[in-house]
């Protein structure tokens, strides 16, 4: 089902606008990831969404009916929450079928239809139990079967798997993708973590203080950001930002700061931040015409990879190397290939083409 | 559970011992008074005493008058319990839904808690008096003679809601902060899963509220049966003739007024085999149906 969100605001009662308007159209069988810090506005979307937020403004579609005023139960969704919200006094069976059981589905019905969402999310033996005698990650599955049971057009994930821990996380990430592709049945999710939003997303809308920044793929939104908060949040590590407005004192950093203006020619607009991913930073022990001295303060070892962390101009900066051997010295030059820097307006944050 | 070692054996019953003597003084003393003076016929003027055997208790339960109170007891405990109840729970679940102005409501709904028991009686007698009350003048408007003390009913109206009255405010704030305990996000599933508010209602938060429900249950029971002896005494002013009264308030009134020590230890060794009865029943049958998180 079409998901299309057109001109959605939320303003609470102390006038505080916690989502400025939206727009947002969501295809057949596609999962969107909103993404963004606390209190950027993600989890009140999607709130609207399944009408448990009254919507302050704008039209709200599911296919091509508008739900503004529909009940969240009459609107054919179904949510998955942080702490699962599974009711504690019914069984594993009983939670899944509850949805059903209200909408006057027969009893033969509902029990073939847990059965076989028991199955798919290896539930079959937990059946009788109560949501107090599974696992964390055994109730994230209730919490999910309880939404393919009902076998609804739209699914809404929020922050699903902030409960479980590392690993499990990975695990349960991997099967809500594959259980997604494997129904079709379009998708909302929301988090605050951006390798989820990353590795899960067919489309990321990054949010910032309820204004979207971006909206695009993965690879668009961390190849192409559109602006400095998109670039600085999407990738772990993040961007390296040099500002080339920031007043500085030391000598030194001042000279820094020249030779980088310098180095990006940006001599006839000086209130910019230059931006390159650590990855696509390049080292060399000798100085060369267009490379700037860096000293490591320290290294972290990732085993893929080796992140050496220091200062430019007083600004944090950070290279990741992928290579196997170790860098010899602690003073070293880097150089940035051209087609890897990105230019950002301080004043509107927004990208520069360059 | 931490186990605490003591090296002194003596030292656990050391701190037992403020609350164990309370028990013995004011509750195992005076019941063994009371099961022993049961079985004697007290010379009203309290010169001496004749040991009669089962003979009070013979003569209470055949007597006409006990078993009369004892209809009332039931019939008046389950609809204090019946009413103060449900009355609180709806009070409780619109209150919890209340967003502008809730803690207005919920002070203003727990004031009556402060009121004890004899000044709620004299309330009660305030507005229901038949030459004063202000429930009597209402109620005459529409041909209702209300007499309080005088016609059994009456009395036993008055004496239900203000007992009601007095009582829901207790049951409100344990309602309401059970209602609270549910996480909200489980109240948003439901309005996911059910659109008809009163049916999720009864399958997901009356389930929730069974223990605050059950306990309340048993604290109400224990009201109507034993805390509404200020109530009682106030309306009916300790003139029983004619009026409605509890066991418990007849077991006064046979003791102390009557003069009869032997036949109202006999009721109060009555009263006591069924709450001991009525406790069993409670926990044992009902507790197991009930889901605690």
């Amino acid at each position: 089902m079409q998901v299309t969100l057109k001109n959605i605001t939320k303003t609470y009662g102390n006038n505080v606008q916690a989502v400025k308007p939206v727009n947002l159209e969501i295809n057949q069988g596609e999962l969107i990831v909103l993404v963004g810090p606390s209190g950027c506005g993600k989890s009140t979307i999607l709130r609207m969404v399944a009408g448990l937020e009254d919507i302050t403004g704008g039209e709200l579609y599911i296919g091509d009916r508008q739900v503004n005023h529909v009940d969240p139960a009459d609107r054919d969704i179904a949510m998955v929450f942080q702490n699962y919200a599974l009711y504690p006094h019914m069984s594993v069976a009983q939670n899944m079928g509850y949805g059903l059981k209200n909408r006057g589905v027969t009893k033969d019905e509902i029990t073939q239809k847990v059965r076989d969402a028991a199955d798919i999310l290896n539930l079959s033996e937990f059946l009788d139990r109560k949501p107090s005698q599974l696992s964390g990650g055994q109730r994230q599955r209730v919490a999910m079967g309880r939404a393919i049971v009902r076998n609804p057009s739209l699914f809404l994930f929020d922050e699903p798997l902030s409960n479980l821990d590392a690993k499990l996380r990975n695990q349960m990430r991997i099967e809500i993708k594959k259980l997604q592709r494997r129904l079709g049945v379009t998708s909302i999710y929301v988090t605050h973590d951006q390798v989820e939003a990353m590795t899960l997303a067919d489309r990321i809308v990054v949010l910032n203080g309820g204004v979207v920044e971006q909206v695009g793929t993965p690879s668009e939104i961390y190849n192409n950001p559109a602006s400095l908060f998109v670039a600085s949040f999407m990738g772990s590590p993040p961007m390296n930002l040099i500002n080339l407005a920031k007043p500085v004192t030391h000598k030194n950093d001042k000279n820094e700061l020249k030779l980088v203006n310098k180095l990006f020619g940006s001599q006839d607009h000086n209130n910019i931040q230059i931006g390159i991913r650590p990855e696509k930073v390049q080292y060399t022990y000798d100085a060369s015409e267009n490379s700037l001295p860096f000293t490591i303060d320290y290294t972290e070892e990732l085993g893929a990879s080796r992140l050496m962390h220091g200062k430019i101009a007083d600004q944090s900066f950070i290279l990741s190397d992928t290579s196997e051997t170790e860098v010899k010295s602690n003073n070293i030059h880097l150089s940035f290939p051209a087609e890897a820097l990105y230019k950002f307006d301080n004043e509107t944050g927004r990208k520069i083409e360059l | 559970m931490k186990r605490a070692n003591f090296s002194n054996p003596w030292m656990p019953l050391l701190f037992l011992l403020p609350q164990l003597s309370i028990i013995a003084i004011f509750f195992y003393y005076p019941a063994v008074q009371a099961m022993q003076s049961s079985f004697y016929l007290e010379d009203p003027f309290g010169f001496g005493s004749t040991f009669v055997g089962l003979r009070n208790y013979v003569e209470t339960l055949l007597s006409d008058q006990y078993r009369k109170a004892a209809i009332f007891t039931v019939v008046f405990t389950f609809l204090v319990s019946f009413f103060s109840l449900s009355i609180s729970l709806l009070l409780a679940y619109k209150a919890d839904k209340v967003l502008r102005g809730g803690s207005t409501y919920k002070t203003l709904l727990m004031w009556v808690y402060a009121v004890a028991p004899p000044v709620a009686g004299l309330l009660g007698v305030m507005y229901f008096d038949q030459s004063f009350g202000l429930f009597t003048y209402f109620v005459a408007d529409f041909g209702w003679d209300f007499k309080l003390g005088v016609d059994y009913y009456d009395t036993a109206t008055a004496m239900v809601v203000v007992a009601v009255w007095k009582q829901v405010p207790v049951n409100f704030i344990f309602f309401l902060s059970g209602l609270q305990s549910i996480p909200k996000s489980i109240n948003e599933a439901a309005l996911i899963d059910n659109n008809s508010g009163f049916s999720r209602f009864w399958t997901i938060t009356f389930p929730l509220l069974a223990p605050t429900a059950f306990f309340l249950l048993i604290i109400n029971i224990t009201y109507a049966l034993f805390d509404t002896f200020g109530i009682i005494d106030m309306l009916v002013k300790a003139v029983p003739a004619n009026n409605p009264m509890t066991l418990v308030y007849k077991v006064y009134l046979d003791g102390f007024r009557g003069n009869d020590l032997g036949g109202s230890s006999a009721q109060s060794v009555l009263l006591m085999i069924l709450v001991l009865i009525l406790t069993v029943f409670q926990f044992r049958l009902i507790e197991r149906r009930i889901h605690y998180t």
